[in-house]
């Protein structure tokens, strides 16, 4: 029996190992996920795409989705720790070359998410301003860009400061928004059954006739509600019993969250139906909040909205910065992006990702696209990236079990139910956008052949490279009993 | 609870335990396949209980992520259990320090996290267990000497047992009724000395 080296400096070395608890460990999956902000924005759009109230059972089909891919994703999550999460496991089991192809598609994910989640906050945070002052005092778009900077200047700074300090009152903060998305649904929901009567169960299902939205749209913005779930796998370095606690953040995440989801599809199936107007607003949920009840409690909603947001933006930035970071270390991304701050976090990464999230958007914006469809666009961008991302994983998982001998049936059906479905999910939507004539999801696709590209590049170039992606924190020499 | 006990528990605390057995049996970098294979257990069975213990960290992956072996909490549950020896020559050391203070000595030693008792005076037995003794636990974690009462109208003085490399390696307990007429007035120079002695023999 051979025994392989052991080092006695991890190549992750730099960021503070072995910190964080399991509650600050499970916040970075849950606002990552941001199920407050997604729970009163995700209907909605849905609304608006397809011009019908959304289904509830879209949601549930996605919940099934993300707890088959989370299954996968925990067959790496309980045997490796690797800060670049995804995509190290995705190296570990198909090798270099997917791996950095899944690389570029959850920078794709990531990014994308972060710029969607400050644009939500600016959204937000531009209608409350418009609530405080008198109407064309400031312009909403560069409410929202100012918003967007400010935020964008916030979550930069608790990133580099490290990932502790915010987690347990950005999970505290979520849990706040929940509760307050929750009563808002309740009251708008009585409020609506009182003025068009009990509502017809097939108006549950929704999707007038639909239940995905006529190409699937429906359950690719399901699935975008739960993107980030699997983001506590970033902290596994920094985190104590890593092995035991980041496969279980991530499942829990994705559960409740899921049921948070149906719940809230249900409930803003009723809402629009008596109020088809909303489906035109930024933010749906909030202009039927107005028709319905009191606008103060649509100002509520905002508030709870941009919380949830802010808290989304912060946690995918800390996801994104360590897939940079680790990219960094190997090589395959400017090695400046691999360094750690006095404060044990990727401080180079941060700047660099921040700076990208706030221009892309605020341009986006000041050339008059609509706050509600940059938004979506964004969102929808960044769930391709991180759908192909699962895609990768999920196919990855039986290899990777193959590979070290410990493969059983149930994984492989697992990974096969998972990698099928969302590239049906992906097909759909790809094929309803072309027929639709371009849109968010081309671009997507677009990104996501870019990724492919530049990884049959680096491996031409640089094989020795791409052969060694995958970076992840080994076990220590100080780890076993000598 | 023994209610919690019930089902398919007790057998899987069994097998995990046969698993860090045959671990600890096999040595670095055995597979799970191999352990599967020397328990007897059904695969499914050996790799789910194996990322437990390697969530737990009982047991670690070794970097090709297929081998496995002993993590370093087990070597903190050894040193817990293994009695500690104390040579002849510290023993010595120690009857001659009790044969000229007028105080029960007794020596403590850190091991696994936790605090041992390896040689109690045999003429003055402790009126109350050292290893809880705030002195004793003062000097081990850095004070050079502490004073205080183990027990109700008993004082006690605890001194450290410095090591080669400057670390603490024991702590030396003295306990006096507070009535008696000497107490533990000159005793502090000589616990130093006899201290000073025995760091090397404990090592």
């Amino acid at each position: 029996m051979t025994v392989p080296a052991l080092r006695s400096v991890s190549p992750v070395a730099g960021l503070r190992r072995r910190r964080l608890g399991p509650l600050e460990v499970l916040a970075q999956s849950v606002a990552a996920t941001a199920p407050a902000a997604a729970m009163a924005t995700s209907p909605g759009q849905a609304f608006s795409l397809a011009g019908a109230p959304p289904s509830a059972v879209a949601y549930l089909v996605a919940t099934v989705l993300v707890l088959l891919v989370s299954s996968c994703v925990g067959q790496f999550s309980r045997r490796m720790v690797a800060p670049g999460s995804l995509y190290s496991f995705t190296a570990k089991g198909l090798g270099g070359t997917a791996g950095t192809v899944a690389g570029g598609f959850l920078v794709v994910g990531y990014g994308f998410l972060v710029a969607g989640a400050l644009t939500g906050a600016a959204t937000s945070g531009a209608a409350l301003v418009g609530r405080v002052l008198a109407p064309g005092t400031l312009p909403t778009v560069v409410a929202e860009v100012g918003v967007l900077a400010l935020v964008g200047l916030l979550v930069a700074a608790f990133a580099v400061r490290g990932a502790g300090i915010s987690a347990r009152l950005g999970l505290a903060l979520e849990l706040l928004s929940i509760s307050v998305v929750l009563v808002v649904l309740g009251v708008v929901v009585v409020a609506a059954v009182a003025r068009e009567g009990a509502p017809d169960p097939a108006t549950l299902v929704g999707g007038g006739g639909h239940p995905f939205g006529p190409g699937a749209q429906g359950l690719l913005l399901a699935v975008t509600a739960f993107v980030g779930f699997e983001s506590a796998g970033s902290l596994a370095t920094e985190s104590r019993r890593p092995f035991a606690v980041v496969p279980r953040a991530v499942r829990w995440t994705a559960l409740v969250s899921g049921l948070l989801y149906v719940l809230a599809a249900a409930a803003q199936s009723v809402v629009f139906a008596a109020t088809p107007g909303s489906g035109a607003a930024p933010l749906p949920l909030a202009a039927a909040v107005s028709v319905l009840s009191d606008p103060a409690l649509a100002a509520v909603l905002e508030l709870g909205i941009l919380t949830s947001f802010v808290g989304c933006a912060s946690a995918s930035l800390t996801a994104l910065v360590r897939l940079l970071f680790t990219m960094g270390r190997e090589g395959v991304a400017p090695r400046s992006w691999g360094g750690t701050s006095r404060f044990g976090t990727p401080a180079v990464a941060v700047a660099v990702s921040t700076v990208v999230a706030v221009v892309v958007p605020s341009v986006v914006l000041l050339a008059g696209v609509p706050a509600g469809d940059v938004l979506r666009g964004l969102l929808v961008v960044g769930t391709c990236g991180y759908v192909g991302g699962y895609v990768l994983v999920c196919l990855a998982a039986p290899v990777f079990l193959r590979r070290i001998g410990e493969l059983t049936l149930p994984p492989v059906l697992v990974a096969a139910m998972a990698t099928g479905s969302l590239v049906a999910v992906l097909a759909a939507c790809v094929a309803w956008s072309v027929a639709a004539g371009g849109g968010w999801v081309l671009a997507a696709a677009g990104l996501l052949a870019l990724s492919v590209l530049r990884a049959l590049v680096l491996r031409r170039r640089r094989p020795a490279l791409v052969a060694r992606v995958g970076l992840y924190d080994e076990t220590r020499r100080q780890d076993v009993l000598s | 609870m023994v209610s919690d006990l019930t089902g398919r528990q007790p057998k899987a605390l069994t097998s995990a335990l046969e698993l860090l057995e045959a671990v600890a049996r096999a040595g670095s970098g055995v597979t799970a396949a191999e352990l599967a294979a020397v328990t007897g257990l059904p695969r499914a069975t050996a790799y789910r209980l194996l990322n437990l213990l390697v969530a737990e960290e009982h047991v670690v992956r070794l970097p090709d992520l297929s081998g496995f072996a002993l993590g370093a909490r087990v070597e903190g549950l050894v040193e817990a259990a293994a009695p500690v020896r104390v040579v002849t020559a510290a023993r010595e050391e120690l009857a001659r320090l009790r044969s000229g203070v007028r105080a029960g000595v007794h020596l403590c030693v850190p091991r696994g996290g936790a605090v041992r008792v390896v040689d109690v005076d045999p003429d003055v037995p402790p009126p109350a267990d050292p290893a809880r003794a705030r002195v004793v636990l003062e000097v081990l974690t850095g004070q050079e000497e502490a004073r205080g009462e183990i027990a109700p109208g008993v004082r006690a003085l605890a001194v450290a047992v410095p090591g080669p490399g400057g670390n603490v390696v024991g702590a030396l307990l003295a306990t006096s009724p507070a009535s008696s007429a000497t107490g533990l007035g000159g005793v502090a120079d000589r616990l130093h000395a006899t201290a000073k002695a025995l760091g090397p023999l404990l090592e």
